[in-house]
């Protein structure tokens, strides 16, 4: 017996005005993108900047001003930590399906190894931001902050200011289940700044929990993951204060993952004499350090990272010079000052003063 | 030979006088509490891992857990009303994100003072709830594929409106962040946004087990045809259901802001996986029709009791996600073998 | 037929198309006070068509309803609800997860008397299940005692009974009840057949529209024979044999 005609003809319609409006949308959107190009305009896309974190939004807003400045046709693309691998290998390929002449990419991972590696048979000039691929050479150059070189001026810094003291430490990293270089080089270099043994350099949380560092003891309370978040970096101090209340130093990855580990420090009254060391050096870490939450910061130049690498990609495109390494180097190094209103002997810093100049 | 049996008794007695053997006590039990799994499977853990860490213990550390489970508690309850109801929500973390974003923006450079901040952001809440209700429930377009869509659509929006910058919340109206405000009461911490949370779970607890509009949630999750041909509107109930959760979104990005001191566009964009976890280990059903809100709630402590007890007994990262998955799959496994209850 | 006494409720005419297809081709219907009437006929003779339009499910293109001698029209099974008709549907419409009580009150919960049910909108389970108790001892359902148990856990039989109760507590009128036995085994058929049995003899009219010849001839104290779009037939279980009735629904014979 047929049934009541109209409940299934007025689903299907409301499911076909759906997909229309859907896809005007869709259509509208591509209607109002940028007229292609002439032929003349260089392309460039830059691939995996998550734009939600600051570091990356000064990247990718100091590669945009250098591109109107060059004439540049420049396109960014966002990929965040949880989308990995698969999502920017396949902003690579569409990079180099739409015509990009070379890509500026902040490798999230090995696994895109193989992407870049058809892009770069393609003839497309590949670079590296931000943190170096695995292998290094995978790129064509790489424009990095060197990270190991830095976290270990930093570990430097705060043994000197320890003088002997027995150092308790936390380490708040990235990841604590997978390898990520940006992760363990700070880390890694970190450890190695203080003289502490590290058991294999290229992973974290592999060191013995008790020893000697230059110039005393240390014990290391734990390596807590904190997706590189603030929310995570509070966690990560909370659950590390609950298993040793006496930390004194505290290792974290980048400035989300202090603000975090500050605040928990503060909520259980536990901020005198102790020692917060990080990376960024945005004008927010710059203040934060003012405010005494954070006491010694590793600025880098995120900006410089993609404005440089752009730069080289127009001199390689337009004039065949293919771009070269800070000396000594297989990477060009962006540079990074250690900043802290509280200089030590044998480490340069840079003070708070100075390093806003320069802050993102 | 056997004597023949007894008289037969009126079905009366025969029903009040049946023996059921333990196991079906225990599925029945459960079957109508069905947060009484992971209430048992709390106290256990708390008990076991206070005796292999004696920092587990402490009422500072247990305090801790609590609050670090405060948000996901908040935004496992809204999951679980929406999982009962027969849906899916899987913006809920961008959805919590923006609204609070809004609210702080809304503070810091408009001006507006906090609470009515929150109520607009409130508003935005129900606004972007209604989109997925809409979506939904009145184009009944599939809500797990639909709401991975909005999910995307308010995180876009999220980068829009902070610039990717987050409002620190020495500049907004210190009502937004009052949610971080604490007590410390015989060595426990209480924060007010753990009070939130409890007057959140009540409100919400009593609207669905002591109101009709409860009772066709559960219907309209449980069979749908069979409510709709009870006259109950189905399209209307699912549709409300996303509004609501919209407003509990907006609540759980309040409690967040106090416990970040601030509103970020990078945190919690990504709580809907354990959302999930916690409404499923809780005991509400992926197919809807039963579940707990107070479920939901012990379900986001007992994934933090894990892992905070875990590392305080030094077990490595790498078997707190395998407890996680365990704890998951017992879950899901026990939800079936309830369903086979019989008298 | 004799015209008196006054049917419970009646139709005239009524003629129903969808498209090209004719469900109802004018057909009548009456239900005469307390008795049981099965609706039978062979697949496409238009029983069902004619049943929704009875409930408001279906609204006939044109043709008489009267309810009571009143003309009626149903937009909505919500307003044949209104006017005292409840129906149980072939799917049983009961939500497995929720309880008895739950179930018999499910569209139509009662809440804690007075203001402050109004302003707290909180249920009175405890009366509701009170209440599912009274109604299901009355219709003499023994076998269900605990209000709380979901109906999940119940047999086909007793699902059937909780549905049937439901209709019948909230039923002023009439109830229509659409192949009940459908999905029964011997005994509780039988069971449901005498639940039906008390419906009729509490006062209540009951429509049972069903496949099932024996049971048709078991229970019912008139049968109307619906064929092509109308009716065709009416004959009682005394003056007709189920042979009869077959061919009249066949169209192998004529009343």
């Amino acid at each position: 017996m047929p049934l009541h005609p109209s409940s299934g003809s007025r689903r299907l319609l409301t499911r076909l005005t759906a997909l229309a409006c859907t896809a005007g949308l869709a259509l509208g959107l591509a209607a109002c993108a940028p007229a292609a190009s002439d032929d003349d305009t260089i392309k460039i896309a830059l691939v995996g900047v998550d734009v939600t974190n600051p570091y990356f939004l000064k990247m990718s807003d100091d590669a945009k001003a250098k591109a109107e400045e060059l004439g540049v046709d420049l396109t960014v693309q966002t990929t965040t930590t949880a989308q990995g691998a698969e999502v920017e290998s396949q902003q690579i390929e569409s990079a180099v399906a739409s015509g990009a002449q070379a890509i500026l990419v902040v490798p999230i991972s090995p696994d895109i190894v193989p992407a870049i590696e058809k892009a770069r048979d393609a003839g497309v000039l590949v670079l590296a931001v931000d943190n170096p691929t695995d292998p290094v050479d995978a790129v064509d150059m790489s424009y990095i902050t060197g990270n190991r070189a830095v976290g270990t001026q930093l570990g430097a810094w705060v043994a000197a200011k320890l003088d002997g003291e027995k150092a308790v430490i936390a380490m708040l990293d990235v990841f604590s289940d997978q390898v990520f270089p940006v992760d363990v080089d700070r880390d890694q270099g970190f450890l190695t700044g203080m003289g502490i043994d590290l058991a294999d350099p290229g992973l974290n949380a592999d060191e013995a929990p008790d020893g000697q560092y230059d110039g005393g003891d240390y014990t290391i309370v734990c390596n807590q993951a904190t997706g590189a978040t603030q929310d995570g970096g509070r966690t990560a101090m909370e659950n590390c204060l609950s298993a040793n209340p006496a930390i004194n130093v505290v290792y974290t990855i980048n400035e989300p993952a202090a603000f975090g580990a500050y605040q928990a420090l503060e909520a259980a009254g536990k901020t005198e004499g102790v020692i917060v060391a990080t990376f960024d050096g945005s004008c927010a870490g710059v203040e934060a350090m003012k405010r005494g939450e954070v006491t010694v910061d590793a600025q880098t130049y995120p900006g410089k990272m993609t404005a440089l690498a752009i730069e080289a990609a127009v001199e390689y495109i337009k004039n065949g010079t293919k771009p070269s390494p800070s000396e000594g180097e297989t990477y060009f190094n962006t540079g990074s000052s250690i900043v802290t209103d509280q200089a030590v002997d044998g480490v340069d810093s840079i003070t708070t003063d100075e390093a806003a100049e320069l802050c993102f | 030979m056997t004597d023949l049996p007894a008289a037969p008794r009126s079905a009366e007695e025969a029903f009040a006088g049946r023996r059921r053997h333990l196991g079906q006590r225990i599925q029945h039990l459960v079957h109508r509490h069905p947060w009484a799994s992971p209430l048992s499977i709390l106290v256990v853990a708390v008990a076991v891992f206070s005796v292999l860490s004696p920092q587990f213990g402490t009422p500072g550390n247990l305090s801790l857990v609590v609050q670090q489970s405060a948000v996901v508690a908040a935004v496992a309850a809204a999951q679980a009303l929406v999982l009962i109801s027969g849906g899916i929500d899987l913006s809920v973390g961008a959805l919590m994100v923006l609204t609070t974003l809004v609210a702080a923006r809304l503070s810091a450079e408009a001006g507006i003072p906090g609470p009515l901040a929150l109520l607009l952001g409130g508003l935005l809440g129900a606004t972007l709830g209604a989109v997925n209700g809409t979506l939904a429930a009145v184009f009944r377009l599939n809500p797990f594929v639909v709401t991975l869509g909005t999910w995307s659509v308010f995180a876009a929006l999220v980068t829009l409106v902070s610039g990717g910058v987050g409002i620190d919340g020495g500049s907004m109206d210190p009502f937004l962040t009052w949610t971080g405000a604490s007590i410390v009461i015989g060595g426990f911490t209480i924060t007010v946004g753990m009070v939130v949370v409890a007057v959140l779970y009540a409100l919400l607890g009593y609207a669905l087990l002591m109101t009709a509009w409860g009772r066709h949630v559960f219907a309209v999750g449980d069979d749908a045809e069979a409510s709709r041909l009870v006259a109950i509107r189905i399209t209307r109930v699912r549709f409300g259901v996303y509004v609501v959760v919209g407003v509990i979104l907006t609540v759980a990005g309040w409690v967040l802001m106090g416990r970040t001191g601030g509103a970020s566009p990078q945190t919690g964009l990504s709580v809907n996986l354990d959302s999930i976890t916690a409404a499923v280990i809780g005991g509400t059903s992926l197919a809807g029709g039963r579940g707990s809100i107070m479920g939901a709630v012990i379900g986001s402590v007992l994934v933090t009791v894990f892992r905070n007890g875990l590392f305080l007994a030094g077990v490595d990262v790498l078997y707190q996600n395998l407890a996680v998955g365990v704890l998951t799959i017992v879950a899901v496994g026990l939800d079936q073998w309830i369903k086979k209850v019989r008298t | 037929m004799s015209d008196s006494p006054t049917p419970v409720f009646a139709a005239r005419g009524l003629v129903k198309t969808f498209g090209r297809i004719v469900g109802l081709d004018g057909a009548d219907f009456d239900l005469l006070p307390g008795e049981i009437l099965a609706v039978i006929g062979d697949n496409g003779a238009g029983k069902s068509t004619l049943i929704k339009c009875l409930t408001g499910a279906e609204q006939p293109d044109s043709g008489r309803l009267i309810l009571d001698g009143e003309d009626v029209s149903f937009r909505s099974p919500q307003d044949a609800r209104a006017a005292g008709i409840e129906t149980v549907y072939q799917s049983l419409a009961v939500a497995p997860a929720l309880d008895i009580a739950e179930n018999l009150f499910l569209g139509r919960e009662r809440r804690i008397p007075g203001l402050l049910g109004t302003i707290t909108r909180k249920l009175d389970a405890a009366g509701m299940r009170r209440e599912a108790v009274e109604k299901l001892g009355a219709l003499g359902i023994g076998t269900l005692q605990n209000m709380r148990q979901t109906v999940d856990t119940l047999s086909g039989g007793q699902r059937q009974a909780v549905s049937i109760a439901r209709a019948a507590a909230f039923a002023e009128r009439v109830v229509f009840l659409d192949e009940p036995t459908a999905a029964l085994g011997v005994r509780e058929s039988g069971q449901v057949l005498d639940l039906i049995r008390r419906l009729r003899d509490r006062g209540l009219p009951v429509v049972l529209i069903s496949h099932n010849m024996p049971h048709v001839f078991d229970v019912a104290d008139r049968i109307h024979i619906q064929r092509l779009g109308r009716r065709v037939a009416v004959v009682t279980p005394q003056t007709h044999t189920m042979r009869d009735a077959v061919a009249i629904m066949t169209g192998a014979a004529t009343a």
